[in-house]
């Protein structure tokens, strides 16, 4: 028989707060490490571009950037998901911390692809596919956010920002495929494609500990959030006078 | 061994400001998101611990009248 305890206790608010409380030094110490190590290789020790010169080292914070404001996205979309199929509050806890780390990392991709695109294309801005549907990924998470503070009552805040949310997935497969469907100035895949990456191995490491290291920021931060959410879906149960005096 | 002098990476070929500017910004936007995680949590614990006290019974007048 299969074991389904574990999903059990994954509903349980007291057993997630206690768990992501611990699971938070994790991630920090890991974040911590991969950022720092992939920021030190890829200022110092990387080699220039043989085309884009000392430019290119924008991708070591751009692209990390830019698969995390999907990655936020995409847990946040299959956490409201299973909130509304199974009605666990704790899945709705986890997407509503997600939003506001998802959205500053999308502006992040945004700023800093443009301060990439001024000296590479001659231009801050364009409206082709790529840049546009990152731009929309960036209003569905402020509309997400803005639609959850327009309800008093969390219940139906957490069902109609859910279906809002479930719905943008559709902009994802856009933001990634639109440098192969249409004519872009952004360049193609570098290291996320079916073939070898195309960056010499003193260009790749960096980058590859930056899109770790970023995930375990994102993980770190989103662990956080979602205590705050737990205490103030949870304010009134009796658990929380021994989380609070022991701190 | 480090591959680049110290004055190379500063000057970043030409680009320091596009470079700068972009690492600058992502440090601001990483750091605002630090505080503003960390103060959302203080701020509940700050409300669950507002709501336990007036739930507790040493705290709760009572009507001599």
């Amino acid at each position: 028989m299969t074991d389904w305890t574990w999903f059990h206790r994954l509903a349980s608010p007291p057993y997630v707060y206690r768990t992501a409380a611990r699971l938070q030094t994790w991630f920090t110490a890991l974040a911590g490490l991969l950022v720092g190590y992939g920021l030190f290789a890829g200022l110092f020790v990387a080699p220039p571009d043989y085309q884009q010169g000392d430019a290119f080292r924008i991708i070591y914070i751009h692209a990390p950037s830019a698969w995390l404001s999907m990655m936020c996205y995409s847990t946040m979309a299959i956490a409201a998901g299973v909130g509304l199929i199974w009605r666990m509050k704790i899945a709705h806890a986890v997407a509503a911390a997600s939003a506001p780390i998802g959205a500053s990392f999308t502006f992040l991709a945004l700023l800093t692809g443009s301060l990439w695109g001024r000296p590479m294309w001659g231009t801050w801005w364009v409206w082709d596919a790529r840049l546009t549907s990152e731009l929309i990924l960036l209003f569905l998470y402020l509309g997400y956010m803005a639609l959850r503070t327009s309800f008093d009552d969390r219940t139906r805040a957490d069902r109609a920002s859910a279906v809002l949310a479930i719905v943008g997935v559709i902009n994802l497969p856009i933001i990634h495929f639109s440098v192969y469907w249409w004519n872009s100035l952004h360049q193609g895949s570098t290291v996320m494609k079916f073939d070898k990456p195309s960056m010499p191995a003193s260009m790749l490491w960096p980058l590859l500990a930056c899109l770790l290291g970023f995930s375990f920021l994102y993980a770190a931060l989103l662990c956080v959030r979602l205590r705050a959410e737990i205490l103030l879906r949870e304010r009134n149960a009796s658990w929380l006078a021994g989380v609070v005096e022991l701190r | 061994m480090m591959g680049r002098s110290f004055s190379d990476v500063i000057a970043m070929g030409g680009y320091a400001g596009f470079v700068w500017t972009a690492y600058g910004a992502w440090l601001v936007v990483i750091v605002l998101n630090i505080l503003a995680a960390r103060k959302a949590h203080a701020d509940a614990l700050k409300q669950v611990r507002r709501r336990l006290a007036m739930r507790d019974p040493a705290n709760v007048e009572v009507d001599r009248s």
